[in-house]
């Protein structure tokens, strides 16, 4: 019972303690009119803290996560594009994404530098890229298909809940259906050890790096289209959201509890908290010592559980 | 100190350097150097008559003082195998704390018992907690910035004397920033190369278990060492204070990776055990150079990005490790 208990990501708990908390003192935070723009708010950050979690799990980093999103909103409000159809417009969107990856994962595992290091190297390198292509004013011709991803909806549904949802598949296909999952956490549980059993650590390592970049990408094109301009630093702050989503999602280094589940209900525990401080009134400082006290106790009654069990 | 395995004993200068303790785990310093001098050479090639003048030295000291004593202090964070990625909202506290409204004697102290306290809780989550250091330093940075935003929510407020004092001006023809960069440098080598803290510091790097079992203090060598680091960040954020005679919420935020990577870039490992504050001095300095050098030459700060992250990244490639990854 225990190991189930401990099985389980620290996300939940929270979730659920933050939906009873909710559900008494401000019941309609819980309508589904109001969840839905919940869903439609976390669905960029929810994509790419799923890419986080692939590099985190695999006992790295990326923080240049940021940096990419910043890089394709510049791509895609560019009017450079204008006339091009919105798929070519997203395939290049995209490919920046995998290129940054791409040279993340080479740098880590070919040079063997350090992940934190390198990932702020090549944020700095993309994000002077990104200035000198808009030439420091960012366009505003972004494709309507896009802004119909960021802000549009199905019914009541949200398109980006959809495009969230699809990801959460692939990654969870991706981390608990494929020999590729059980690579990566056991690389990041112990890497030695996975060398020694004859796992290609660095093959994983570099593919996960990859992921990493394609769906922060991915997650730019939603906050782009959500946004609807060019901006020159969007998405600085996902950096350290996405991360904190992950560790409450569980899947920290390897640890067994975490994965694709674990990352988005982290991440709809992280934007319910954060927009629930709103409805208190609780404003900018309130909100980072509450998120830094979630971390915090997320990691700590994970690492008991994982010592204990 | 013979910290590495007896190897036979092959005659040559290489090969004793080689062995020696104190040279393998300074290695990555000498590359760093080098790496300055070149740069130094090329600056003088480029902008000569503009770099090597006083007034731009004493500016590039003045401004590299906070750089160069948090790295410092990060430095033997990594050293013992950890990593603070919370200074740079110390930074930002103890700039606010300085700038709140009471008497000087209360306030000063008060910021750096704040600072140790952030260095404790770091130390005790990451050591006897378990958390992972930049998970546990990433939550307190949080909290930390928080506090800075409640006690100071914008820039103001009024510096104490002593400190506005004791960080502008020129003294025996030097500015002060160099006499706290003199300091802070001395009191770091001296704590890691001259005292047994340093020598357990070095084998808790390297091995926590195999130093526990020597009877070194391995764990509260450890907490320590975040203790250090966010009284060298407090410093730091005092130095700011007094420099710009008024208080900033947000005047650490940039130095906190920043300090990674003068250390880093000084040839400290992030695994731990390797490398050393007599690094950080050339690492910091490349960093100061390579700011300086660019603004000198006109070049546009978008290509600053650029060239700035590449530097790092060719840098950091320099110095290989036995795994990949964080």
């Amino acid at each position: 019972m225990k190991r189930v208990l401990t099985a389980l990501p620290p996300a939940l708990w929270g979730l659920a303690a933050v939906c009873v908390f909710a559900a008494f003192t401000q019941p309609q935070f819980l309508s589904l009119p109001f969840l839905m723009i919940l869903l439609r708010q976390a669905a960029p950050l929810g994509i790419v803290a799923l890419g986080q979690t692939f590099v985190v799990a695999n006992r790295s980093l990326d923080l240049s996560v940021g940096a990419t999103i910043a890089f394709v909103n510049l791509i895609v409000a560019h009017a450079m594009w204008n006339g091009y159809p919105p798929a070519v417009v997203i395939a290049i969107a995209l490919s920046a994404g995998l290129v940054i990856g791409l040279v993340n994962g080479v740098l880590v595992t070919v040079l063997r530098a350090s992940a934190v290091v390198v990932t702020l190297g090549t944020a700095a390198i993309v994000t002077g890229i990104g200035f000198l292509y808009s030439g420091g004013a960012p366009g505003n011709a972004m494709p309507e298909l896009i802004k119909w991803l960021g802000r549009g909806r199905i019914g009541m549904v949200p398109v980006s809940g959809l495009v969230w949802a699809a990801f959460g598949v692939v990654a969870f296909v991706l981390l608990r259906r494929l020999t590729l999952g059980r690579y990566i956490f056991a690389a990041g549980d112990n890497p030695s050890a996975a060398t020694y059993s004859g796992i290609p650590v660095n093959t994983t390592l570099l593919i996960s790096h990859v992921l990493s970049g394609l769906f922060a990408a991915s997650g730019g094109l939603l906050l782009s289209g959500l946004v609807g301009v060019g901006s020159l630093n969007l998405g600085a702050d996902y950096i350290l959201s996405s991360i904190a989503a992950v560790i409450l999602g569980g899947a920290v280094f390897g640890g067994g509890a975490g994965g694709a589940i674990g990352t988005m209900l982290g991440t709809a525990l992280l934007v319910m908290v954060l927009n629930l401080l709103t409805v208190f009134g609780v404003d900018q400082p309130g909100k980072l010592i509450v998120q830094g006290l979630v971390i915090a106790v997320a990691a700590v009654i994970y690492q008991q559980g994982r010592r204990g069990g | 100190m013979s910290a590495l395995p007896a190897e036979p004993r092959r005659a040559g200068l290489l090969a004793r350097f080689r062995q020696d303790a104190f040279w393998y785990r300074q290695r990555g310093a000498v590359l760093s150097f080098a790496v300055l001098a070149a740069m130094l050479v090329l600056v003088a090639a480029v902008v000569p008559g503009t770099f090597y003048s006083a007034t731009n030295l004493s500016n590039l000291a003045g401004q590299l003082a906070p750089l160069f004593l948090v790295s410092l202090g990060q430095t033997f964070v990594l050293l013992g195998a950890g990593f603070d990625l919370s200074v740079g909202a110390v930074i930002s506290l103890s700039s606010a704390i300085l700038t709140l409204d009471l008497a000087d004697p209360v306030k000063i102290p008060l910021a750096f018992a704040a600072a140790a306290t952030v260095g404790l809780v770091n130390g005790w989550g990451c050591v006897h907690l378990r958390v992972h250091p930049i998970i546990m330093t990433l939550a307190t940075s949080s909290i930390v910035q928080g506090l800075a935003l409640i006690l100071l929510p914008t820039p103001g407020g009024v510096a104490p004397g002593l400190l506005v004092h004791l960080a502008s001006g020129t003294f025996m023809g030097l500015p002060a920033g160099f006499y706290w960069i003199v300091a802070g440098t001395a009191a770091a080598i001296w704590l890691v190369h001259g005292t047994t803290y340093g020598v357990g510091l070095y084998a808790t790097g390297q091995n926590p278990q195999a130093a526990w079992m020597s009877g070194i203090e391995a764990p509260r060598i450890r907490i320590l060492t975040y203790v250090i680091s966010s009284l060298m960040a407090a410093l730091a954020g005092a130095y700011l204070t007094g420099r710009l005679a008024s208080g900033d919420p947000n005047v650490g935020s940039a130095l906190g990776l920043d300090s990674v990577l003068g250390a880093a870039l000084g040839g400290t490992l992030l695994s731990g055990g390797v490398g050393g504050p007599i690094g950080t001095i050339a690492g910091v300095l490349i960093i100061g150079v390579l700011n300086n050098g660019l603004n000198l030459a006109g070049v546009s700060p978008y290509y600053q990005f650029v060239v700035k992250g590449s530097m790092l990244v060719l840098a950091v490639s320099l110095f290989r490790r036995k795994e990949a990854g964080l």
